[in-house]
């Protein structure tokens, strides 16, 4: 696994500045590339490899949050953003949804890499409430169209970050915000590439996703020092990122990594996962990993990917049943075994043709859609019967 | 009195109403009697059985007429369904006169031009509407009777729906026997009710919530931009529901009435509702939540639907004073929230404005399509036609 070829791409201003912070603090990590429409932002930033896309459409200044601009622009340079991805093996796509670059250059770029042959993780966050309603919606839709293209998806809300960032001025604000990302972007690299002695790989994290209906948010703690086990499951545990912990609860997977220097105990490891345990939903799937990193002195972090049931946005709640999920809970006691049956087999029951009282009459088709067909069937949204 | 009572029918897929509406000094319409009575031979505001939707129609009229101790001989027939369309036709015409002055004559004639529209064999005319006229390059124009130009045109927004199920409502009020004096599109009676002028003039959408159909009309820049109805309303709803906790329609009725939200928020968390068994139901308990995910999915659905229209037909981003809801599903908990948060304009319940008398029927949301027909047969059917909603019905359904 250690051969594999890992690049980091931060895309449009607010992804550059993220993979930023990851250039600067692991120097020895994988190829970071930023890749905006802003010249002011490529030449501040400490990637590896730098690329500007769209000069001849917006000599350079950004696209000013225009979405379409940002696509076009995206695809007018296509060959040289494909060419950055040539041998590479899983690309980690960082964009913050909502302006113009990211949104609408994001799908382009994960089409190039998905071309190119490799795995594509995309973290997305959202943008914070108070920058309007506008963004907010762009972003929704960018959401929309990066399921489609990207292998996994994780999306983060701003908004969930308030607790980190503390009452600083707004510049400190955002920074923090991208700090903690990027330390969370760090440690989901680290667990796929990084030995451990628990490794996990990316198929787990894609089952995760795929549990997840595409879609997945993450939670992070970190502490050092005395009581450090303790601290970071606060933070992790009650923070906003997983909602105080109502996300770990409700998730239907999780996968959680914990990463710490070489005084990592086996102690440690069980105490975190007995916390986490003890929270989430018996029948719920949980994966572990650990990380040694050298860099980390006297430091503990806990990463925690889930399937979320994604409220903000209707269409990503779907949950695509798969084959297979029954079988592997066989180490169950019969117990648990027997109410999972029994609650995924009234969350399957679909009826793809089901109509109800507009079984013999003219359908509404709009756009080639039967609106007929109730719109959670359309959209698959899981329905607790 | 000057003017005779008018009476509004709409045979709706939910119910059947009919108000009559007396003239009163100073313009102001009084409502004095109206009838009620749940719709039968409705599906998505059409008519799919004359012999049932005319029983409930006599049923109806017959009420008012007691009521209001009148007697009904013709009716201001307000008419929905999913294939009412609208588009805007631009006719042009040179300017008459040797000095360029731009005469009434003209005006009349880039009118009737711009009224020719090609509409398919099948479709007719229900409105056409007067948007802004252009003076060879100069867009906007509102009045341009004595201003200099070489040629004049006329944006006219045209409403068309499907000829044959036009007639087949109307045909259904005939079987009463009751004469029509006059039709038109339940959206835009809606909308004049409940828009104020200041609305109209900062561009406003109404959303008619019905149980068949859902209409929408927009208004920007004074004028109304753009029309139409989709056939998805309430009774979508109730058969999603229905659908997925497989439960009878009657059941799922009274679950979308009681419990409702096309919004989710945290204060339904956890919480159960019990339906209590009945003949061929055993009876069970759902989760308030997946009840409110089962509807939030719909209407969010439908609503962003007429939004994608109003993007693609440009309209949105002149529209500043933001969302009024109408019909029966304008009472559903959690819609302006929601209706705020997809459309991210302030949105608001309509009332009927300028009407008085019988309370019930002034108050609520579900009875601005009459309120508003009686209005625009005030209006507009009574004499005064030259201006305004030009309504097709003399062409359409003359005997």
């Amino acid at each position: 696994m250690h051969d594999r070829k890992v690049t980091i791409v931060g895309l449009g201003g607010g992804g550059c500045k993220i993979v930023d912070w990851i250039a600067r603090s692991s120097p020895d990590g994988p190829a970071i590339i930023t890749i905006s429409t802003d010249s002011e932002i490529l030449s501040s930033s400490h990637a590896t490899t730098k690329l500007q896309i769209g000069s001849v459409r917006t000599t350079g200044l950004g696209t000013g949050g225009d979405i379409n601009l940002g696509r076009l622009s995206a695809e007018d340079d296509i060959e040289m953003i494909s060419s950055l991805f040539e041998g590479v093996d899983l690309v980690i796509l960082v964009v913050a949804l909502g302006g113009g670059t990211g949104t609408g250059g994001a799908p382009v770029v994960l089409n190039a890499a998905r071309n190119a042959g490799a795995m594509t993780l995309c973290f997305a966050t959202l943008p914070f409430n108070f920058e309007g309603q506008q963004k907010k919606e762009y972003a929704e839709e960018g959401i929309a169209n990066l399921k489609d293209v990207s292998d996994a998806l994780i999306v983060v809300p701003n908004e969930r970050l308030f607790e980190f960032i503390g009452v600083s001025n707004v510049a400190d604000s955002f920074e923090k915000a991208d700090e903690v990302i990027s330390d969370g972007i760090s440690s989901v690299w680290k667990l796929i590439m990084k030995p451990g002695f628990i490794s996990l790989d990316f198929a787990h994290l894609q089952t995760i996703v795929r549990n997840g209906g595409g879609v997945c948010t993450f939670g992070y703690g970190s502490a050092s020092g005395e009581g450090r086990v303790a601290a970071a499951l606060k933070s992790l545990l009650e923070g906003s990122l997983l909602e105080k912990g109502a996300v770990v609860s409700e998730a239907r997977s999780l996968l959680v990594s914990i990463a710490g220097g070489s005084d990592l105990t086996l102690k440690e490891i069980d105490d975190v996962m007995k916390a986490i345990s003890a929270r989430m939903h018996k029948d719920a799937k949980l994966f572990m990993g650990t990380i040694i990193d050298s860099g980390f002195h006297d430091k503990l972090s806990i990463t925690v990917i889930a399937s979320e049931k994604w409220s903000s946005d209707p269409a990503a709640v779907t949950e695509k049943p798969k084959e297979g999920e029954t079988s592997d809970t066989s180490d169950k006691s019969k117990r648990t075994r027997s109410t999972r049956a029994k609650d995924l087999q009234t969350k399957l029951k679909l009826e793809p043709t089901g109509k109800g009282r507009f079984n013999n009459v003219e359908p509404t088709v709009l756009d080639g859609e039967d609106f007929d067909i109730p719109t959670f069937v359309r959209r698959s949204i899981s329905i607790e019967r | 009195m000057g003017l005779p009572p008018i009476v509004a029918l709409e045979i709706g897929t939910s119910k059947v109403l009919a108000i009559v509406g007396e003239m009163h000094e100073g313009g102001n319409v009084m409502i004095t009697s109206m009838g009620k009575h749940p719709s039968a031979g409705v599906r998505k505001g059409e008519i799919v059985d004359l012999e049932n939707a005319g029983a409930c129609v006599r049923t109806v009229l017959a009420e008012a007429e007691e009521m209001g101790k009148v007697s009904i001989r013709q009716v201001h027939l307000a008419i929905s369904g999913g294939h009412i369309q609208s588009l805007i036709n631009r006719g042009t015409v040179p300017v008459q006169s040797k000095d360029g002055e731009i005469t009434r004559d003209d005006i009349e004639q880039v009118m009737d031009v711009a009224r020719a529209v090609n509409l398919p064999p099948e479709r007719d005319v229900m409105h056409t509407i007067c948007q802004h006229f252009c003076i060879d390059d100069q867009e906007m124009v509102i009045q341009p009777e004595g201003m200099e130009g070489a040629k004049l045109s006329l944006d006219m927004l045209v409403l068309h729906g499907v000829r044959n199920r036009l007639r087949n409502t109307v045909r259904v009020v005939r079987s009463v026997p009751v004469e029509v004096q006059d039709v038109a599109f339940s959206g835009l009676c809606s909308a004049l009710a409940v828009l104020t002028p200041e609305q109209k003039a900062g561009g406003a959408i109404v959303i008619d919530l019905g149980g068949g159909t859902t209409d929408y009309v927009a208004y920007a820049n004074n004028v109304l931009a753009a029309a139409g109805a989709l056939g998805i309303g309430g009774d979508h709803i109730t058969n999603d529901i229905a659908l997925a906790f497989n439960i009878p329609i009657s059941q799922a009725e009274t679950l979308k009435g009681e419990s409702g939200s096309a919004i989710l928020d945290s204060s339904s968390t956890g919480q159960k509702i019990t339906l209590p068994p009945e003949v061929g139901f055993p009876g069970r308990a759902i989760t308030l939540r997946a009840l409110h995910t089962v509807m939030s999915a719909r209407v969010d659905e439908v609503l962003r639907m007429i939004k994608k229209r109003l993007i693609s037909e440009d309209i949105l981003h002149h529209v500043g004073a933001g969302v009024v809801l109408t019909g029966g599903g304008a009472h559903m908990k959690g819609i302006v929230a929601l209706t705020e948060k997809i459309f991210g304009l302030p949105c608001s319940i309509g009332k009927p404005r300028g009407v008085s008398g019988l309370v019930t029927a002034t108050e609520g949301p579900e009875y601005a399509t009459c309120i508003g027909m009686v209005q625009y047969g005030f209006k507009y059917s009574l004499g005064n036609r030259s201006q305004g909603f030009g309504s097709m019905f003399k062409k359409l359904f003359g005997r």
